[in-house]
């Protein structure tokens, strides 16, 4: 396979995965939703006598990335669980595993990297927090949006060849999803401005890219044998 | 199907081996004493210029036993000799201590240093506090003394005392093996999850599988142990403590392996797709574990501060039991794996003729 070949392939995945989810205009509206009134149930829970209690950093950061922790399991999930055996079987004939999983981890980095600068916004508008280093908070929200895609796209695999529902995915996913976790909120929290350790962020940030780069690897290299059936 | 057992799980010399290790980690790691230490030592304060009498509460000490025990003082890297000691018996003595500090004094802790022939040099860091008087200073500063010590350590065999470990000490045998063995039967499980994807044999399946659960059972165990110990030496069963949230961290992703291999029927199906599963989340978990301790503080010994092993085991009288405990204890998990791993086959076998 030419590596020409192999790009177009995925290309033409990921067209047919943004063309069902535009005619499905629902799915995307519906995952929104679900942030949305996430992020109003903790405004809510924020209101005293009229006003809005400011919240810390730390408590922030955790807040905004279980939002879109459960907002990504349900969207990533949902990206191969709408595929019908059929269509498995179809793409198991006309595609190599490495061109699925390629075309998927892709697909669901663009999906949840839109959700979380969506739900950022969403976030800022109702729950305001000022952010002290906007650069830091970019590169940990693109950083910790592709750790989730990748995480959840092996689990949600592994879940549909175990032909379970996207319950499983949680199950199986938030465990591993800790390591990743603790660095992520620590960047996020220092970002907004609650520590001051410019060195302690950068070697974090380092972290959450080397623990992305290993799931990759171990996505390629382990893929093929959920794959085959 | 011919399902054949690995021929290491079969051997018995490594069986036998591991419960020598720990009958003799069992008995010796409890017959053997704790070195001589001071415990309290009482009043913790006294005033300048003051005649105050100290009393020191030994543990496992030869007070009265060994003829030449003498207490003396250090503060701010000088010694002072005491007034009189009065011993009361093996582990109890009294002495009088009167102190005035120079003007140039900065430095208010005494730490508090027993000495005899038997015991060799005990002491207790930063055991009593000067209270300083403003503006009295019509005495004279009171003179170091340079004291003459013999003997500096004490006889016989023992294992360190440490002040809050105390006996517990002793829980190094159990506490810390389990760790060891939970890490080793994880890496024999993703060998032999590794072994299935390249072979599709299925006892390489169920080894893969009964790892996992033993580690879950070394984990439980390692966090409970772990609990005891943390709520008498650090004073809460759950401190934030990065080994303890690792190891809480892993029974929470291998209960998630066992709850994959639940939700899948077809056995070869099951063993593929759990074999993957394990792969992914040994790798990210030996990572975090790697990591964590040396990003976070830790209580543990040789994290954020903390002496290590070592520095405290100066004579390797804990080493002499610990290694053996390590590899006892690994032995002894292995062995109850293969044991259940022996029993899952017989299963197999006899559903096979049924």
């Amino acid at each position: 396979m030419s590596s020409g070949n192999f790009f177009s392939q995925v290309l033409a995945l990921i067209r047919k995965d943004m063309l069902i989810e535009l005619r499905n205009k629902y799915v995307f509206g519906s995952v929104l939703l679900f942030s949305a009134s996430t992020v109003m149930i903790i405004y809510f829970s924020l209101l005293y006598n009229g006003a809005i209690n400011a919240i810390e950093a730390s408590v922030w950061s955790i807040l905004f990335w279980m939002v879109i922790l459960f907002s990504a399991v349900n969207a990533v999930s949902n990206a191969f669980f709408r595929e019908t055996e059929g269509q498995l079987m179809n793409y198991y004939f006309l595609f190599s595993p490495l061109v699925y999983i390629t075309s998927k981890i892709i697909y669901n980095v663009i999906y949840t990297l839109l959700l979380s600068v969506v739900g950022s916004l969403v976030f800022f508008t109702v729950i305001s927090n000022p952010v002290k280093m906007p650069g830091i908070f970019s590169l940990v929200i693109i950083l910790g949006s592709v750790s989730y895609a990748i995480l959840f796209t092996i689990m949600s695999a592994i879940a549909v060849k175990a032909k379970s529902n996207n319950t499983l995915v949680a199950v199986l996913g938030f465990p591993i999803l800790i390591p990743m976790m603790i660095f992520i909120t620590k960047v996020t929290a220092a970002a907004l401005g609650s520590i001051e350790q410019a060195e302690l962020v950068y070697k974090n940030l380092m972290l959450i890219a080397a623990l992305d780069l290993m799931q990759i690897t171990l996505a390629v290299i382990l893929f093929p044998y959920i794959w085959r059936e | 199907m011919k399902v054949e057992i690995p021929n290491w799980l079969k051997q018995r010399w490594w069986k036998y081996t591991s419960l020598v290790l720990l009958f003799y980690v069992l008995i010796g790691g409890l017959i053997v004493p704790l070195s001589p230490g001071i415990e309290t030592v009482s009043p913790i304060s006294f005033r300048q210029n003051t005649a105050t009498r100290i009393e020191v509460s030994g543990y496992n000490t030869h007070f009265s036993s060994s003829n030449n025990t003498q207490a003396i003082l250090k503060h701010s890297g000088k010694y002072y000799c005491v007034d009189e000691v009065i011993v009361k018996n093996e582990n109890l003595l009294y002495f009088n201590f009167s102190f005035n500090p120079d003007s140039s004094d900065k430095d208010n802790t005494f730490d508090v240093i027993v000495n005899n022939d038997l015991d060799g040099t005990v002491a207790l860091r930063e055991a009593i506090v000067l209270v300083k008087d403003a503006g009295n200073d019509s005495t004279e500063a009171t003179q170091a003394c340079e004291p003459s010590v013999e003997n500096n350590l004490h006889s016989g065999f023992s294992f360190p005392y440490r002040e809050i470990l105390y006996e517990s000490i002793r829980n190094t045998f159990y506490h810390v093996p389990m760790w060891f063995s939970m890490m080793l039967v994880l890496i024999i499980s993703m060998i032999y999850s590794i072994k299935y994807l390249r072979s599709g044999k299925i006892v390489d399946d169920i080894i893969a599988e009964e790892a996992v659960n033993i580690s879950l059972l070394c984990g439980v165990l390692g966090i409970a142990t772990g609990m005891i110990w943390a709520n008498y030496t650090w004073g809460s069963p759950w401190p934030n403590d990065p080994k303890l949230n690792g190891a809480a961290v892993g029974v929470l992703i291998y209960v998630a392996y066992l709850i994959l291999r639940g939700a899948i029927a077809d056995s070869t199906k099951r063993a593929r797709i759990s074999a993957v599963y394990n792969i992914f989340a040994i790798v990210i978990y030996i990572m975090f574990i790697f990591i964590i301790p040396r990003i976070t503080d830790s209580l543990h010994p040789g994290n954020g501060g903390n002496p290590a092993f070592s520095k405290y085991d100066l004579d390797s009288h804990l080493r002499v039991f610990f290694y053996p405990a390590v590899v006892g204890w690994i032995l002894l998990f292995t062995w109850i794996m293969s044991l259940r791993v022996r029993l899952k086959i017989a299963e197999l076998k006899k559903d096979e003729n049924e």
